[in-house]
């Protein structure tokens, strides 16, 4: 009697996980780089007109 | 309006609805309804997500609040990158992989269906409030325009979103919030340029800048370590990233946004988009509200600034104390102008350790002077119409119950019993025709749980004559809580993120010691609100730290029982994470 072979489970492009440009490493620094610099600008614009 | 203005008005929400009913099309099931197919990109979900946050009231109390108390609200959004970088990390794959329609549907299997139920019930007590006033805040400017009733204004809206979220689904909400936020920007940037070109001709902007720095409305960055501080740079970044890690990783307004996405990837990307962008964006619509304020040194501000209001007034008998107020109020800007100009506020370039303590000086003058201005506003806003008595009573607002009461002794308070409530949570008195003065008198007092008061009438104003009665309410004024700005915060959903960590990371707790936790928690930050004066921001790390806390201790002292088969089955499943 032929075994039936277990029903593979669907697909799920939805899991894919890699970004379209560099790494994801590059991309989280990009974002903690921007608040850095922005809360440099900030303060210094807190100081300047203070 | 114009026909111009009706046109844009009525053809964004009609192409808004539209749009919404349109989606309806190609929703076929339940998936497809909450997760829209998962055909969002990282462009859409990360507007979407921005969106969801930034309701009209980002754009129209944002830049109030930036009139009132400057630039250094947006230190409450420093910790929102950082979480945007956690989510991705932490959540977003897991909520995929579990393949989970809600966040909280993941909680039951987790757990049990108590500890799913709470964290759901603070999602909808919280939303549905938010809601409210989501939809109050818009309506008030519409109703004005449109001439239509409050209620009725908040109705047709209520209706309008219902019919099109309802009928569409997730991807209609994603789809239409990116077109609104294109729309809401676009607005705020043209108001940012009407302003400026509207900025008297030798007030270049950097002038400008300068003179709100002088008002102290640059104050963008606060360095002090102050708990009672409300928004310093260590409460935004750390009170912050845990508000944004409950706001965006467990409630389900913002979880359903980038679950509808195509992939895991771009889920992610969309929320480091609104990582990057969020901040920014804040400040400049912050930045409205500071040349909004630079605009009014230069023009005369309106005593109470909605004008069909003002208009209703005049048609009652009161409007003669509504011209006194607004009389007094011309002659204090008068007053501080004349000031001003001798004063010469705007500095000059250079000079600029000698010019900054005289910079001082002068600016002390003049927020004294818009202190006792703004003194005149809480009357104003008392002035109108009440409803039911079409128009032949004055309604005091934002004076506190506690306040008329310690005030017995006197006459006002006597004859103006507690009425309603108003919507920003104070409680409105109902109050025959008085002099404006005594209304202001009773508007300026402190709590008495604050300041207590004086036992009789002369001393509660210490005597003296009226100009120094007039500095006395200023001062008063620049101590009170801001109308809908300084209210407290509920600290509501404080546990939600707690339990989900305690889902994600620890594997082997169970069900009840959480559940447990999370109640006691959040009467411990109640608590805590009630008896203390701590900037909310860091209700958010007390409530998540308390549930964590209590969890792995309540979960450690109680010996196991019989475990739901649930909560152990779903250990496996975790574990492939």
């Amino acid at each position: 009697m032929p075994i039936e072979p277990p029903e593979a489970e669907p697909a799920r492009p939805e899991l894919g996980d890699a970004p379209p440009f560099a790494t994801w490493r590059r991309i989280y620094l990009v974002v903690v780089g921007a608040l850095a610099v922005q809360v440099i600008l900030y303060a210094a614009l807190t100081a300047a007109f203070r | 309006m114009s026909a111009l203005d009706w046109v844009v008005l009525f053809g964004t929400l009609g192409a808004i609805v539209g749009y919404g009913l349109w989606k309806t099309r190609a929703r076929v099931d339940m998936a497809g309804y909450l997760h829209g197919g998962y055909r969002d990109d990282w462009r859409t979900i990360g507007l979407s997500v921005m969106a969801t946050q930034a309701s009209a009231i980002t754009f129209l109390s944002t830049p109030g609040q930036a009139y009132e108390d400057g630039m250094r609200f947006v230190q409450f959004y420093f910790g929102l990158p950082l979480a945007m970088i956690a989510l991705s990390v932490a959540f977003v794959p897991r909520f995929y992989r579990l393949r989970v329609f809600t966040a909280y549907e993941y909680l039951e299997s987790r757990f049990d269906l108590k500890t799913r139920q709470l964290a759901a019930i603070l999602f909808l007590l919280q939303r549905g409030l938010s809601a409210g006033i989501t939809i109050y805040a818009p309506a008030i400017i519409l109703s004005k325009v449109l001439g239509w009733s409050l209620n009725g204004t908040c109705l047709v809206i209520g209706a309008l979103v219902v019919l099109y979220t309802v009928a569409g689904g997730t991807r209609a909400v994603s789809q239409t919030q990116k077109q609104q936020m294109v729309v809401m920007l676009g607005g705020m940037a043209v108001a940012a340029v009407v302003i400026v070109l509207r900025l008297p001709p030798n007030l270049t902007f950097g002038r400008a800048v300068r003179l709100a720095g002088v008002f102290g409305k640059m104050n963008v960055v606060d360095f002090s370590v102050s708990p009672g501080n409300r928004y310093t740079f260590w409460s935004g970044l750390t009170g912050g990233f845990f508000l944004a890690m409950a706001y965006f990783g467990t409630d389900q307004s913002q979880v359903q946004r980038y679950l509808s996405g195509r992939s895991i990837t771009e889920s992610r990307l969309g929320l480091l988009f609104n990582g990057l962008f969020k901040v920014p964006m804040q400040a400049l619509i912050l930045f409205v509200g500071v040349l909004v304020f630079v605009f009014y040194q230069f023009n005369p501000s309106p005593l109470f600034f909605n004008e069909s209001e003002v208009a209703r007034v005049y048609a009652t008998p009161h409007a003669g104390e509504l011209r006194a107020l607004e009389t007094e109020h011309r002659e204090i800007l008068r007053a501080q102008a004349h000031r001003d100009r001798r004063a010469r506020v705007v500095p000059r370039r250079g000079r600029a350790r000698r010019d900054r303590r005289r910079r001082g000086a002068r600016a002390g003058h003049g927020r004294r002077g818009r202190r006792r201005a703004d003194a005149r506003r809480p009357a104003a806003r008392r002035v109108r119409p009440a409803r039911r008595d079409q128009g032949r009573r004055l309604r005091l607002h934002h004076v506190r119950r506690q306040q008329l009461a310690a005030r017995a002794h006197r006459p006002l308070a006597r004859r103006h019993p507690v009425r309603r409530h108003v919507l920003d949570g104070e409680r409105a008195v109902g109050a025959r025709p008085v002099h404006p003065r005594r209304l202001l008198q009773a508007a300026l007092a402190p709590r008495p749980d604050r300041r207590p008061l004086p036992a009789r009438g002369p001393a509660v104003h210490g005597g003296g004559g009226r100009a120094r009665r007039r500095v006395r309410a200023g001062r008063v004024a620049a101590r009170q809580p801001h109308p809908g700005r300084q209210h407290p915060r509920l600290p509501l959903l404080r546990d939600d993120l707690g339990i989900f960590l305690l889902a994600f990371f620890a594997r082997r707790v169970r069900a009840t010691p959480v559940f447990v936790a999370a109640l006691v928690s959040e009467a411990v930050v109640i608590a805590v609100w009630l008896g203390t004066s701590i900037g909310f921001l860091w209700f958010n790390v007390l409530g998540c730290a308390a549930v964590v806390g209590l969890a792995l201790a309540l979960d450690a002292a109680t010996p196991p029982t019989s475990a739901p088969a649930a909560t152990r089955s779903a250990g496996p499943e975790i574990s492939k994470i």
